[in-house]
Parts: C-alpha cells; sequence; structure tokens
C-alpha cells in the first residue's frame, strides 16, 4: 500500500512547480460590482489598482474572496486527516501566508487560517500557533475566535500553564460547538491536571465511545487514556492502549508514543 | 456481498462494444432467414460461402446459427501456413470464441481466446482476447486460469488504460478468489487507484481491506483507509467486511483487533445519510435539454445515461442499506463489549449507558442497562456501579437482569462494609422477586450480615430458614455453619455444643469446608456450657488433628485456662507456652503471654515474670504491647517490694517508645506513675516519682525528643497544682505542639484550650486525637471539650451532631450527660427553648446521669420557662433546686436569684420575695456568692435597716 507515498510524490512535484504564491482575488465593493486582481496591492487604508495609480478606500470593500492556485479547502481536509499535516501547513504557508496579513479585512481567509491552525498546533510549531491565533482573531469570527482560544488552551496545557488554560477555556461560551471531542479533550487534560483522573476518565471515555471515528481526537484521547491509566497505577490497562496506538497508527507520532508509554508501563517498547 | 456485484463488476464495458464493432465493419449486409440456412451445407460448401455467411449471420446476432460454418472454417484452414489463411484463421478463431461466450459456452469461449492470443501474438487483439478469456473463466470460476491469462496480459507495460483495468481487476479478483490475500493486495491497491468508477473502486476498497484483515495487516489497513474516498467508505460492502471481520477476531477473543474494526464500522445512519445525499446532488445536476446549449443532443444523451445508471446504482445501494437489519446499536453493543474485555471499562461504560439512555425501549436496552452496572463492578467504581444498579432496580422492573443486579448491589455493599443499606437492598430484592433467583444466596448473605452486626438472633433466623427450605442449597453448609456460631455468640451455649456437633457429624458432606474451626468452636461452646471435660477433649483432638491452624494456638491457650481453672497450674503454663510458640499473630502471642504472667504471680513466681516479660519485649520490640508487659513487670517488682524498679521499668519503656506520638500504651504506662503518684499506698514515693520524672524530662529536652518531652510536660501539669503547675501547662498548650501530641498531651492541649478561649486549637487537638487514638479511653473527655469549643463559639449545628455522636458512642456513662446538657444549652442559645427543653428533660430522666448534672439541669429548664413566659412553671424549677439540692451552691445561689425573679413577674408576691431574700441570705455559702452579695442589697433596699435589723 504506496497510496500516502504517492501523494507525497505529487505534493512534491507541485511545491516544486510552483515557486511563490499564486491566488486571484475577487474583490467586492460596497455597491455590489466586483473585480478581479492577481496581487493585492493595499498601501494603508487604500487598496491600489495592479496598474496605474488609481485606488479605493478599504471601507468601501464588502467582500474579498481569495482563491488560490495550490491549495482548497477540501485539499486541507484531505490532508489533514490523512496525516500528511507537515505538508498543509507549508502549503498553507506558501499560499495563504503572504495574504495572511488581510484577516482583519473581510475575505474568506478564516477557514483557511483555521486548518493552518490546526495543523501548526499538531506538527508543534507554537511560535506558528500564536500567530496565527493573532490573525484570526483579528478575523473577528466569533466561530473562528472560539477555535482559535480552544487550540491556545491546547498550547497553555502543554507549557503546563494549567490555571491560565483553564481561564481560557471558561471564556469559550460553547466549546462543544466548535468540537466535542476537543472539549471533551481538553476537559480531560484539565481534570487529570487537577489531580482529579477519575473525572478525566470520563471525558476521555466519551470521546473513544463516541468520536471513535474523529481523525484528530480519537489518537490524542487514546494516548491520554493510557496516561490516566498510568496515574491511577494501572499499567498493564496503559500497556493495552499503547498496544493500540501502535496498531491503529502506524508510522505516525501516536504509535512512537505507544511504544514509548509500553516501555515506561512495562519496561519494554516491544517489536 | 462481493457476489452481489461481482457480475455487473466484471462486464468489460470498453471490450465488447470494440468487437462488435469489428464485426460490423465486415458484415455482407443483408441478414440471412432461415429458408437459405437449410440450404447451406457447412460441410460442403465452399470456404468463402462459409465465410460470407458467417459475416452476416454475426452482423444480424445469429450467433447460434454462426457457429457451425465458424468452426467449419476453422477446421479447414488448421494447418495452412498461407498469410491470408493466417489471418481468415485468426479472424475464425476470435469470432467462434466470441459466439460461445454469447451462448454461455464459457469454457469452449476461453479456450479458443486463449488458443487465438497465444497463436497470433501479433494480432492486435491478442490483449482483449486473454481478457475475455479471463472474464470466460470468471464465469465458470476457474480462478487459477483466470489469474494466469490476467498475468500474461498484465506483462504489457504499455497496454491501454481500459485493458489495464480490465485486466487488474481480473487479477486482483483471482487471487482474492483464491484466497491469496497477499497476492491480490498489489493488483487491488492499483485498481483502487485507476478504477473509472465508484463501483469498481468500493468492490476494490471492499476485497482490500478483507486481505489485510484476514493477512492481519492492521498496518497497511490503517494507512489505507483514511485514502478511501466518501463513496468506498461508504460503501456497503466495505462496512459489512470490517463488521465480519470484527466479529471473527472477537470470537477468537482478539478484542484489541475486533475493537479496532468495529469502530471503523459506519452506522446505518451515515450510510444513510451519504446516500440521500448522493441521489439529492445527482438529481440536481440532471437537467433537461437546452438546445443551443455547449452540449449537442448526442453528449446530452451519453451524460444522460450515465447520470441515470449512476442513479440507478446509488437508489439500489440506498434500498439495500435500508432494507439492511439495524446494526448500529448491535455495533455499539459489541464495542462495548470489546473495551469490557479489554478491561477498559469507562468506555464500555459510556456506551451502555448511552444505549440504554437512547433506546430505553429497545430490545438491547436491559442488557446495556445491566452492563453498565456490571463493567462498573469490574472496575471497582462502587459509587457508579451502585448509581447504576438502583436506577436498574429503579426503572427495570421486569428486567431479565432484576436478580443479578440486586444481588450484586447487595455484595458491593457489604464489600464495603455498609451492611444496614445491603439488608435493606436484599429485602427489596425478595419483595420485588419472591422467587428471586438466588433466594438461598440472598437469605444467607442477610444473616450473615445480620450476625456481623452482633443480631444474631436475626441472623439464626436466616440461617434456619435456609436449612428448612433449601437442602440442595450450596450455601446449606454455610448455613449449618453460621447457626451454629449464632447460637455460640447467643450464649446459648448447650445448643451451640449440639449444633456443631451436628454440623461436625452430618453426612451430608463429603469435605466439610468448615471442620477446623467448628471444632475448635465446638471446644469453646463446651467451655461455655462448663462442660469442661469435653471440652478439654475436643481441644486436645483439635490440636491433634489440625496442628497446623491457624487456631492452634488459641486451643492450647484455651486449654492452659482450662488446666489453670483446675488449680493445675503448670500444665497451664506449659499449654500457654505452647499457644505462644504457635502463635501466628501478635494476639495471639500476647493473651498466653499475659496469662502466664497472672498464673506466675499467683504462683509468686516474680522474677519469672519479670525475665518473661524482658524476653518477650526483646523479643516483639515495637511490635509488643508494653504497656501491658510494663503493668505486669511494675505489678511484679511492687510485689516483691521494690516500687524503684517498678518506676525504672515503666520510664524505660516511656523513654524507649514515648518520642512516637501515635503509640497511646506509653500513655497507658504514664497514667500508672500519675495513679502512683495520686495513691496512698506509695505517697512516700512521691519525691522519687518527680525527681525521676524530672530527670526523664530533661532527657528528653537535651536528646530533642519533643513528643517525649511533651509527655513528660504533661504529666507535670497533671501531678501538680496551682504555680508549680502553671508553667508545665505554659509549655504545653500551644497550637503549634498539637502535631507532636501523644493522646494525653492532647487532652491537656483540648481543655486548657477552652478554658483559654481557643476554640480553634481545640478543634486542632480533637481532629488529631480522633485520627490517631479512636479507640482511646480518653476519647469522650476530647469531645466534650471540643463540643464545650463548639457551643461557645457559636457553631450550634455542629455541636448538636457531636452530642448525637457522643451518645451513640458512650451511651449513658456519667460523662456523657454533661454532653446531652450542653445539647440543651445549644437549643436554648438558639432560642429553640421547646427543644432546650426536652434535651435537660432526657439529663433528668436518666438515672446514671442524676448527680452534679440535676441541679444544673434544672435551673436551665427554669430559664427556659421563663424564657417561654411560663413564669410558674420557672419558679417551680428554680424552687426544686434550694430544696433538693442545697449542697450545690453554685446552682442553689442563682436560682435563689431567679425565683425573686419570677415572683416580682407574677406580682403581687411581695411577702414571698422578702421571706425568700431571707431564706436565701440566711445560707451563709450562698450569702458569700455574688448572687447572695447582690441579693443583700436589695434585700436592704426592700426593707428599712432597723427591720432588717
Amino acid at each position: 500500500m504506496r497510496l500516502t507515498a504517492s501523494i507525497l510524490v505529487v505534493l512534491a512535484l507541485v511545491s516544486s512547480v510552483v515557486a511563490q504564491s499564486e491566488y486571484a482575488a475577487k474583490v467586492t465593493v460596497n455597491n455590489g460590482s466586483s473585480f478581479v486582481v492577481k496581487n493585492l496591492n493595499i498601501k494603508g487604508d487604500r487598496l491600489y489598482a495592479e496598474t496605474g495609480s488609481a485606488s479605493s478606500s478599504l471601507s468601501m470593500i464588502s467582500e474579498i474572496e481569495f482563491r488560490f492556485s495550490g491549495v482548497s479547502l477540501p485539499l486541507c481536509e484531505k490532508l489533514f486527516y490523512t496525516g500528511d499535516r507537515k505538508s498543509l501547513e507549508s502549503m498553507l504557508e506558501q499560499y495563504v501566508g503572504p495574504v495572511a496579513q488581510y484577516s482583519y479585512l473581510p475575505t474568506n481567509l478564516g477557514d483557511y487560517l483555521v486548518w493552518m491552525l490546526k495543523a501548526q498546533y499538531w506538527n508543534g510549531n507554537a511560535a506558528g500557533v500564536g500567530k496565527t491565533i493573532g490573525l484570526i482573531r483579528a478575523e473577528k469570527s466569533q466561530s473562528h475566535v472560539d477555535v482559535a482560544s480552544l487550540y491556545f488552551v491546547m498550547l497553555l496545557i502543554d507549557q503546563g500553564k494549567t490555571e491560565d488554560a483553564k481561564r481560557v477555556f471558561e471564556s469559550v461560551s460553547q466549546p462543544e460547538s466548535v468540537s466535542v471531542p476537543m472539549a471533551e479533550y481538553i476537559q480531560g487534560k484539565l481534570a487529570l491536571e487537577g489531580g482529579d483522573p477519575r473525572l478525566a476518565m470520563q471525558h476521555v471515555a466519551r470521546i473513544l465511545a463516541f468520536h471513535s471515528r474523529d481523525a484528530e481526537w480519537l489518537a490524542p484521547a487514546t494516548v491520554l487514556e493510557a496516561r490516566i491509566y498510568q496515574q491511577l497505577g494501572q499499567p498493564q490497562k496503559a500497556e493495552a492502549v499503547a498496544n493500540e496506538l501502535m496498531i491503529a497508527y502506524p508510522g505516525t507520532q501516536w504509535s512512537t508514543l505507544g511504544a514509548q508509554i509500553k516501555k515506561e508501563s512495562t519496561g519494554n517498547a516491544g517489536g | 456481498m462481493w457476489n452481489a456485484y461481482r457480475c455487473q463488476k466484471w462486464v468489460a464495458k470498453g471490450l465488447l462494444p470494440a468487437a462488435i464493432l469489428m464485426l460490423a465493419g465486415q458484415s455482407l449486409g443483408a441478414g440471412v432467414t432461415k429458408s437459405q440456412l437449410s440450404r447451406l451445407d457447412p460441410a460442403t460448401e465452399s470456404t468463402s460461402v462459409l465465410l460470407e455467411t458467417s459475416k452476416e449471420l454475426l452482423k444480424n446476432d445469429q450467433i447460434d446459427e454462426a457457429l457451425p460454418f465458424l468452426e467449419e472454417v476453422l477446421l479447414r484452414l488448421e494447418g495452412d501456413a498461407e498469410k491470408k489463411a493466417r489471418q481468415t484463421l485468426a479472424f475464425t478463431l476470435y469470432q467462434l470464441a466470441y459466439c460461445q461466450m454469447k451462448l454461455g459456452e464459457y469454457v469452449s469461449a476461453a479456450r479458443n481466446f486463449a488458443r487465438f492470443a497465444d497463436e497470433f501474438p501479433e494480432d492486435a487483439q491478442q490483449e482483449a482476447a486473454r481478457v475475455m478469456a479471463a472474464q470466460c473463466l470468471t464465469m465458470v470460476q476457474q480462478w487459477p486460469m483466470v489469474e494466469e491469462q490476467s498475468a500474461l496480459v498484465l506483462k504489457n507495460p504499455r497496454l491501454p488504460e481500459e485493458l489495464k483495468v480490465s485486466a487488474t481487476q481480473l487479477m486482483a479478483e483471482a487471487c482474492y478468489q483464491q484466497e491469496k490475500w497477499k497476492e491480490a493486495t498489489r493488483p487491488l491497491v492499483s485498481l483502487f487507484r485507476i478504477a473509472k468508477t465508484d463501483t469498481v473502486r468500493a468492490g476494490a476498497a471492499v476485497m482490500l481491506v478483507t486481505c489485510y484483515v484476514r493477512l492481519d495487516d492492521f498496518s497497511n489497513l490503517f494507512q489505507f483507509l483514511p485514502h478511501c474516498d466518501a463513496a468506498a467508505r461508504h460503501d456497503v460492502g466495505l462496512n459489512v467486511a470490517l463488521l465480519e471481520a470484527g466479529d471473527s477476531h472477537y470470537n477468537k477473543g482478539e478484542f484489541q483487533k475486533a475493537l479496532l474494526l468495529y469502530r471503523l464500522v459506519l452506522t446505518k445512519k451515515e450510510l444513510i445519510a451519504h446516500y440521500e445525499e448522493r441521489i439529492l446532488t445527482l438529481k440536481g445536476q440532471m437537467k433537461p435539454f437546452v438546445a443551443g446549449g455547449t452540449m449537442t443532443l448526442s453528449e446530452f444523451k451519453e451524460k444522460q445515461l450515465k447520470q441515470q445508471q449512476l442513479f440507478d446504482r446509488l437508489k439500489r445501494h440506498y434500498e439495500v442499506i435500508t432494507n439492511f437489519q439495524d446494526y448500529d446499536m448491535d455495533v455499539m453493543l459489541r464495542t462495548a463489549q470489546c473495551y469490557n474485555d479489554l478491561e477498559r471499562n469507562w468506555p464500555a461504560h459510556a456506551i451502555y449507558r448511552r444505549i440504554y439512555d437512547e433506546n430505553p425501549d429497545s430490545e438491547l436496552a436491559d442488557q446495556a442497562c445491566f452492563a453498565a452496572f456490571a463493567v462498573m463492578l469490574d472496575e471497582r467504581e462502587w459509587a457508579l456501579a451502585t448509581a447504576e444498579g438502583y436506577d436498574y432496580v429503579q426503572n427495570r422492573r421486569d428486567g431479565e437482569f432484576l436478580d443479578d443486579v440486586t444481588l450484586n448491589l447487595m455484595q458491593v455493599h457489604m464489600q464495603q462494609e455498609q451492611f444496614e443499606p445491603a439488608y435493606e437492598i436484599a429485602t427489596k430484592a425478595l419483595e420485588l422477586s419472591p422467587d428471586h433467583k438466588y433466594i438461598d444466596q440472598i437469605t444467607y448473605l442477610m444473616g450473615y450480615i445480620r450476625f456481623m452486626q452482633f443480631s444474631y438472633a436475626d441472623a439464626l433466623v436466616s440461617f434456619r430458614e435456609i436449612l428448612k427450605r433449601w437442602p440442595e442449597s450450596r450455601y446449606y453448609e454455610s448455613a449449618e455453619y453460621w447457626q451454629s456460631m449464632s447460637l455460640l455468640f447467643l450464649g446459648e451455649f448447650a445448643q451451640a455444643t449440639t449444633a456443631f456437633q451436628a454440623y461436625l457429624s452430618n453426612p451430608k458432606y463429603e469435605e466439610r469446608f468448615y471442620a477446623e474451626d467448628a471444632t475448635y468452636r465446638l471446644g469453646v461452646a463446651q467451655y461455655g456450657a462448663e462442660q469442661y471435660e469435653a471440652s478439654e477433649g475436643t481441644l486436645r483432638g483439635f490440636v491433634d488433628t489440625y496442628p497446623e491452624s491457624r487456631l492452634l494456638s488459641e486451643a492450647y491457650a484455651m486449654l492452659g485456662d482450662l488446666r489453670g481453672a483446675e488449680g493445675d497450674m503448670e500444665v497451664a503454663l506449659d499449654f500457654y507456652s505452647f499457644a505462644r510458640d504457635k502463635a501466628q499473630n501478635m494476639s495471639q502471642v500476647n493473651y498466653p503471654t499475659f496469662q502466664s504472667a497472672d498464673v506466675l504471680m499467683r504462683l509468686k513466681r516474680y522474677g519469672d515474670v519479670i525475665s518473661m516479660l524482658a524476653d518477650y519485649l526483646g523479643k516483639w520490640d515495637d511490635q509488643a504491647d508494653f504497656a501491658n508487659a510494663a503493668n505486669w513487670q511494675g505489678k511484679a517488682y511492687k510485689a516483691r517490694d521494690e516500687y524503684v524498679h517498678s518506676l525504672r521499668a515503666y520510664f524505660d519503656l516511656v523513654d524507649q517508645y514515648g518520642n512516637d506520638a501515635v503509640l497511646g500504651g506509653v500513655d497507658l504506662i504514664l497514667n500508672e506513675v500519675i495513679s502512683d503518684y495520686q495513691s496512698e499506698e506509695w505517697s512516700a514515693y512521691r519525691e522519687e516519682i518527680r525527681d525521676r520524672l524530672d530527670a526523664r524530662l530533661q532527657g528528653a529536652s537535651a536528646s530533642n525528643q519533643r513528643t517525649l518531652e511533651l509527655r513528660y510536660q504533661t504529666v507535670f501539669a497533671t501531678i501538680l497544682e496551682g504555680d508549680e503547675r502553671q508553667p508545665f501547662v505554659d509549655a504545653v498548650v500551644r497550637s503549634k505542639n498539637v502535631p507532636l501530641s501523644g493522646a494525653n498531651t492532647l487532652v491537656l492541649i483540648a481543655r486548657e484550650g477552652v478554658k483559654r478561649e481557643d476554640w480553634a486549637m481545640v478543634h486542632e487537638a480533637s481532629e488529631r486525637f480522633t485520627s490517631n487514638f479512636p479507640i482511646s479511653n480518653n476519647m469522650l473527655y476530647i469531645m466534650l471539650a471540643n463540643l464545650d469549643a463548639l457551643i461557645k463559639e457559636g457553631s450550634y449545628d455542629e455541636a448538636l451532631d457531636l452530642s448525637e455522636t457522643i451518645l451513640l458512642k458512650f451511651g449513658y456513662s456519667k460523662s456523657v450527660g454533661w454532653a446531652r446538657k450542653r445539647r440543651g444549652d445549644v437549643y436554648r442559645l438558639q432560642k429553640k427553648y421547646e427543644l432546650a427543653l426536652e434535651a435537660y428533660n432526657e439529663v433528668l430522666a436518666v438515672r446514671e446521669w442524676r448527680g452534679d448534672l440535676t441541679p444544673e439541669a434544672l435551673y436551665c429548664s427554669g430559664v427556659c420557662k421563663m424564657e417561654l413566659g411560663e413564669t410558674e412553671e420557672a419558679f417551680a424549677y428554680f424552687q426544686r433546686i434550694y430544696v433538693l439540692y442545697e449542697d450545690y451552691v453554685e446552682w442553689v445561689a442563682p436560682a435563689y436569684a431567679k425565683s425573686i425573679e419570677c415572683l416580682e413577674i407574677l406580682g403581687g408576691h411581695e411577702a414571698d420575695i422578702v421571706n425568700t431574700y431571707k431564706e436565701m441570705l440566711a445560707n451563709e455559702k450562698v450569702a458569700a456568692t455574688p448572687e447572695g452579695i447582690e441579693a443583700a442589697k436589695k434585700y436592704a433596699e426592700l426593707v428599712p435597716a432597723e427591720k432588717a435589723l
């Protein structure tokens, strides 16, 4: 089975052919008329024509819709859920990165930035996460801001700033509307950090039971389950869960983590 | 599942039209009638006529009739090497194979297609012919040959795309059908990538998943699945394959693999939603033809045909899914079972709970509700398990598992030593299910609970019921044993003796589970029934029969007691010695040791007592009951009139163990010293005691043993008075000393804390005492101090609770009365006078509490009555004090004052008031009290001086 490999090859080709970002932006002004530009030339609070010196005020623009030659939202979704998050991040960086600064305008960048944020988080790019959260907040879409806040919570938990994480999490009015398994996961982590492994396990159990095909949260939830068993002094159960990680996520960070947990639990990482 | 698709999948759409076109190009134009055919004899006609006729027949799809002509041509041209003849042979062979295929003669067709491909390798149709051969072979399921033909085709790296797809399909299926899972994966992966239609892709995905599952290749399986597009992923066949594979692994006990597979199965709901969306989208795309548009009519028709075919296929799948049995809950249940089998009970619980919550009326709900309870039992999560269990009992009265749940609930409670709730659920169980599946077990456990609660009579009823109603029960033997035990503990020694004897001789049991224990208990019962000789006989028999018994030491000790009672002291000492030798725990060591000490004291062998206990202390060190040992050593020294030695023995042990705050025995030894100091018998040694105590205190201070130091200071604070005492009290009574203090020190801190109104310190000392010395004799005193603190700081509810606890814990002992009186005070301070009066009445009613408390309770009752405006009753209470309890001046004086107050309120009692003043002041002790002094002043104002004089 070499499907992944072939996709990688295709992506590598795409990356090498496209030397720099390419996009088209359909600009719609307040009176409903629209025009397409290939280079968004914004200086100060004015948008300049690609040629000549004509310009219009940004306040006159009602919408800017970007279309990228090398990336689309379905592709983002596909790459994210097939686990090729490194490629996704570099692609978004290449295509969306150059215009991300315009997220404060009424654009369609928000969805792309959310994919970028997710990719950066799971790729361990904390600095990138911080920057993207800023760009998403500038966009001022409450649903995107909520997503960004939850990933910020994740980052804070990873950094051991549990109290801050708790505070930010509580500031999101309906975390379940972003993602039920994510909200459960965060609550599980916070409960574990707060010294209540049984409560943590109840949150984790709901992810395992009802979101078992969630490609983003099932694996971390499984790791968390193993960690809770370790904390509860049940290394055999932790080992069983580690085995699952090694079987179900071959060649990924999750199977590596599984092997590590197995070693911690039994002193043997297995084959 | 695969078979349902196979036929439609393997029709090579690209090839059949090509063959038809080829024939059409060579046709002669008109059809051949039956009469024309009847005039033609293939055997005699010229080859050219045969050929022309064949073409004409083929053109008109008269395949059946074409066969003899083609076969005859083939016959005539075979072996002819001439080029044109070879070309005609090739054409004929191919057409013959094609006709045979059309007529369903697949074996012949396959043979001829293969022959064509073998004999004419340069022919443009060579690879197509092999593919056709392979296709024919699939119809007769000649899979090895299908594989062979497909492999030959696939050797060509420049194979046209359509042929490549078909050949790959054939190769994949051939391997798959031969269960060559490994060989099948390569063409399947390739097919999944190059297939042009969803159906073929989905079919490939199904087979690939099956191959990976059969190969146990979860690695590739999990790498492959995310790459399945929505159409393949939602294919019914693929999901059924996952489900079946899950079942297969589950049945083999491979729960982890089964779990991973079950989790991948999409629910029926998800599949239906997917197909509905696709059908709707397709419907939206099927629009009528618009002339002058971008598409010609023929292009439109071609597109319309494709759309219609897709629509029909989707519709068929949709119908298959909707008609499919509802498996969603089944999959959830199996997933939960896997988690449970893997001992990952939390997700199992979550799933079971949801199945039940969302489908309370389904067939699986009952099982799910029970399972939610059972997995929490497995997880030893008693609180959740109990909640689930009671939920089942509450909501599933007709449930299949009601009896299992009630029995388990009972056992959970028992495991947590919650005997009363266990008994309650057992009672409920029998009420809900009079023919309970486990009625004998429930009854047995009910008896056992009552036994553990010391309700031996109730226990006896349960055990007897089992013996009477269920002679075949597996609990019969246990019931018989515990029946005997209940009688023993009821003090019915004669009956117990009979019961144990009956049990031990009951022929019902092949192996007597309680034989050993029952034999020993029989000896005890006989002893209780004063059948000493029989008891000794039983116990001697016991020690002979069960030399390894855990009760051996106790049997020897009892034999010692029996011999001792007969005055046979030396033999008794021997038995106690055996008892010590065979002891398996400290209790079995201690009893014969101190019994020996007693016997030796009676024999006046004081030296032996001292040396035996020295050995005992040396051997058992901190496990020893050093306080008891010190007591016996002290007694022995005192009996030898060597008091100073006894003091040394006491202090040595105190020094040895006294710095450990939780060892309560140290305080017992020091209590002995205090008792000696305060007794007349040893008054001559008071100075000696103080000197030695002081020396030990200095030693403790010098060695920085703070707990020990506090202990010695506490002794000084107890035996000294006034100014001598105060420095020791000041040194001890500090909040920071609480964590370092032993029992006596904590009592001192609490009591002095009350005087100093340092409530926090009192609570702290009390809390520490309660957790470290739960069975101490001083418990009541520290609780009383705490109660006092609670009342004085205004924590009335807690004070009331504590008062109840004290009553429950200590019954009607003298000091408890004080706690109950304080309970009245709490209510009084809360202005709940009726409740206060009830509390005071309780104090007045209990015989054990009469004495000091009575005048106080009467006084307080009077105060309450006054507050309630019942002045006459109040007056009566006060009057009873100075009439009946005149020795209690501290209550008589205020009682006089209050009764005068009552008379004033009532009015018209001036003479009575004067007389009461007179009576009060006539008592010198009362007159000297603050109330007396105040009364004198008022009396002087009331009565002229001369008259008073």
